[in-house]
This record gives structure tokens, C-alpha cells and sequence, in this order.
């Protein structure tokens, strides 16, 4: 086995609540909102229960093979031939997921708070903090997430609480404008975009020490990330009203400006940022970690750290290459983006846990 | 130019690290793997560097799931 590491069950639920709100805390406001307008907290609160669905879905895959992670299980379902162009499918997947984050953060942190700072330096720096993290190893990067989960809830629910004095309930109005069918397709995107990516961890649900009952802490877990990122499309809602909501690239980040209690607690944004990186790091190097993981098993490697570096240099120039613009990975790709998440965490499971049964079905006969 | 040879030098350096180890062992999958990926990282980051206009990878995307997405556009409008 490639990975010597163990997480305990707290730690990988821990990378769970993390990854699944990941770099969503800033962008899924403006974009679930551009969906279903202002009825975007119920899309939300729908979608929680279709991402609950998916979760358990994925679970119960990582169960057929509990020893093996996806790649290795893709490959001994599927054989040979085909799994191996699976595999290179979901490699391809985690590989832009991980450059989409990386660009996010270059982004958002060159536009917003280091403004003279070159783009390829913060890139540079967000990377070179990803390998330092892999070259600790798995059991660093939980027990690191250990200890940023309480600075972020703690960050996440400053924002919320101080937010509540603004917010104007009639932003909520008219209810339903536009009949079920936006409500709907906000809920598919709530289901779908926080919750399919979780099929990242996959890769490494192998090396967490089994208990009783993680299947119901995960699912505890993700029903708390999807809670807490309903609150924050509803207080975004309610104090930035649902126009600002869309048009702003990072929503969340313009509300934590407009904090001000008594004219003391003021400009509190960048620790809003500090928490919204904290989550996507943690998204970033699990993706990291797939990627090279995979590649590792894919290939018959005997060590998957040497591919660490070159990784890191793959992801630096693609983390570029990855959109012409902004405009393009917020508001162009995200439809087919959110199918491409439905078939890497419904469609092909589905397809895997099928074939499976099959082939037991066969085999117990012959 | 400079952040040309800058880039150039980091794959060198990642070589450096890791490709003497994996050659003593004989082990020319590593070898071949290691080699693959800095290739494909030094071409990404050099057109990433100087700037060139190419397409993303992503259009891979677009054009696989344009009759899906019209589906579901029809679906829920």
C-alpha cells in the first residue's frame, strides 16, 4: 500500500465539513442566486437533501471495495482496458478541480487584498504550501484540519451574527416569483456543486480507521456544511438584497466590509478571507493528493511522493491555462460544469456499483 | 525571457531532486512518469508565463455536455 498513513475518524470528518464548504463560501451565493433569485435559501435547503442523497451514494461505492481507494477500485471493477480510461477521466477531473481552486485563490487574493502583488507569485506561494503539506503527509494535513475547523466556525459565525442587525426581511419578497421550476434548478446546483466534488475523498477514505458509526458522522458532518452555507445565502440575501447578491463577484467578502457594529467592530473582511482560505486549502490538497495518488496507482508506482513536485509544476501553469477570464469559470463554465460533477459522483458510481453487482451475480452462478 | 529561464530552472531543479534516486533503482516507469509530467508542467507554466493565448482544457467540457446542458436548459426554463 502506497500510503502510510491513518486519519482517525474525527479528523476525516473534519476534512469533510471543510472541503465541502470549501471555495464555496464565497462564489455559491452569487451563483445560486443568479438560479433562483430570491428564493435561493430554499433551492439551498432542497439541494441539502439531494447532497445528502449523493453523499450516501458515494459512501455506499467506497463500501463495495472499503480497502481500495477509487482509482483501484474503478480499475478491479471495470477491468483492465476500460477502467483505466475511467480512471484517466476522474485524473483529468482532479487535476482542473485542483488548478480551478488554485486560480480562485490567486484571484480572489490579487483583486481583493494584495493588489500589487503579481498573480504567479500568489500562486506560487498557495502551491508551494500545498507540497509542504503533502510532504508532511496525510496524518499532518488531518490533524492541521483539526486545529483550523475552530477558526473557521468561529470566523463564519462572527460574520453571521454580526450581519443579523442589517438584514431587511422584505428582500425575501415577493416568495416564489418565478413558480418551482428556478427553485428547482438552484436545488439541483445545491445538490450537486458542494456535494459532488466530495468524490475526492474517495481517495482517501481507505486509509481512515474504521468505527462504527462514521457512516452517520459523515452524513451529520455534511448536513452541517450544507447548513451553514444556506445561512450564508440567506444572510446575504437579506442584507445585500438579491441584485447586489448576483453581481457581485464575492458576495461574502463585500458583506463582511459592510460589518459595523457601533462604529467600533469595523473592516473585519480579511478574516472572512482567512476562513474562506482555510476551507479551500483544505479542498486544494485533497484534490492534490488524488491527483497524485491516483496517477501513483494508475501507473503501478512504487512511491507516489516523487510525483509531488512535478504535480506542483503541472499545477502552476495550468492553474492559468485553466480560464481566459473570470468571467468565464464564474458565470460561463458553471452549467457544464455541474453536469460534469453529476456524472463523476452520480453517473459513474452508479454505473460502477451496477457492474458489481453484476459481476457477484455472475460469479456466484458459474 | 527571464521568467522563461526562471521556469526552466525550477523543472530543473524538481529533475535534480528526484530523478538521480529513481535512476540508481532502475525503476524507468518512475523515470518515465517523472519525465512525462515535467514535460507537460514545463509547457503548461512557459505558455502560462509568456502569456499565449491557447484554449482551456475545459472546452473538453463544453463540448461534451452542450446537449445535456440544452436538456436540462429546457427542462428548467
Amino acid at each position: 500500500m502506497l500510503e502510510k498513513g491513518r486519519l482517525s475518524t474525527r479528523q476525516f470528518t473534519v476534512l469533510i465539513f471543510l472541503s465541502c464548504i470549501g471555495d464555496m463560501i464565497l462564489i455559491y451565493p452569487s451563483a445560486i442566486s443568479s438560479m433562483s433569485r430570491q428564493d435561493a435559501w430554499i433551492s439551498s435547503l432542497l439541494g441539502l437533501l439531494g447532497g445528502l442523497l449523493v453523499l450516501w451514494l458515494m459512501l455506499h461505492v467506497s463500501q463495495l471495495h472499503p480497502d481500495k481507494t477509487l482509482v483501484e477500485a474503478i480499475q478491479l471493477i471495470f477491468g483492465k482496458w476500460l477502467g483505466s480510461i475511467v480512471n484517466l477521466w476522474y485524473l483529468f477531473y482532479f487535476f482542473m478541480l485542483c488548478s480551478y481552486l488554485v486560480r480562485e485563490v490567486g484571484d480572489f487574493l490579487t483583486t481583493q487584498i494584495f493588489l500589487n502583488t503579481p498573480l504567479k507569485i500568489i500562486y506560487l506561494l498557495f502551491i508551494l504550501l500545498m507540497v509542504y503539506a503533502l510532504h508532511a503527509g496525510l496524518e499532518s494535513i488531518g490533524r492541521s484540519s483539526e486545529i483550523l475547523l475552530p477558526i473557521f466556525l468561529l470566523v463564519a459565525m462572527i460574520f453571521i451574527f454580526c450581519l443579523l442587525p442589517q438584514s431587511k426581511p422584505e428582500n425575501l419578497k415577493p416568495f416564489l416569483e418565478n413558480g418551482a421550476i428556478p427553485v428547482l434548478y438552484g436545488a439541483y446546483f445545491a445538490s450537486i456543486y458542494p456535494f459532488g466534488e466530495l468524490i475526492v475523498l474517495l481517495m482517501v477514505i481507505p486509509y481512515v480507521k474504521r468505527e462504527q458509526k462514521i457512516k452517520k458522522d459523515i452524513i451529520i458532518v455534511a448536513l452541517g456544511a450544507g447548513l451553514l452555507l444556506s445561512l450564508i445565502i440567506l444572510v446575504s440575501l437579506l442584507v445585500l438584497g438579491v441584485d447586489m447578491t448576483i453581481n457581485n463577484t464575492y458576495p461574502t467578502y463585500f458583506l463582511a466590509q459592510k460589518i459595523n457594529i457601533g462604529n467600533f467592530l469595523q473592516r473585519i473582511e480579511s478574516t472572512m478571507a482567512v476562513a474562506w482560505l482555510i476551507s479551500t486549502f483544505s479542498k486544494a490538497v485533497i484534490c492534490y493528493y488524488a491527483f497524485t495518488m491516483g496517477v501513483a496507482q494508475l501507473t503501478g508506482l512504487s512511491n507516489q511522493k516523487i510525483l509531488y513536485f512535478p504535480a506542483a509544476i503541472m499545477l502552476f501553469g495550468m492553474a492559468d491555462l485553466a480560464a481566459p477570464d473570470v468571467l468565464y469559470y464564474l458565470k460561463h463554465i458553471v452549467p457544464y460544469w455541474m453536469d460534469w460533477d453529476l456524472t463523476n459522483a452520480v453517473v459513474i458510481p452508479c454505473i460502477l456499483w451496477i457492474t458489481w453487482a453484476c459481476r457477484r451475480k455472475w460469479k456466484g452462478k458459474s | 525571457m527571464l521568467a522563461v529561464l526562471l521556469v526552466l530552472g525550477m523543472v530543473a531543479v524538481v529533475a535534480w531532486i528526484e530523478l538521480p534516486n529513481v535512476f540508481r533503482q532502475r525503476q524507468w516507469k518512475e523515470v518515465m512518469v517523472i519525465v512525462l509530467m515535467l514535460l507537460a508542467g514545463a509547457s503548461f507554466s512557459i505558455l502560462s508565463i509568456i502569456l499565449y493565448k491557447i484554449q482551456t482544457p475545459l472546452v473538453l467540457i463544453e463540448v461534451i455536455y452542450e446537449p445535456v446542458n440544452r436538456l436540462f436548459g429546457q427542462w428548467f426554463s
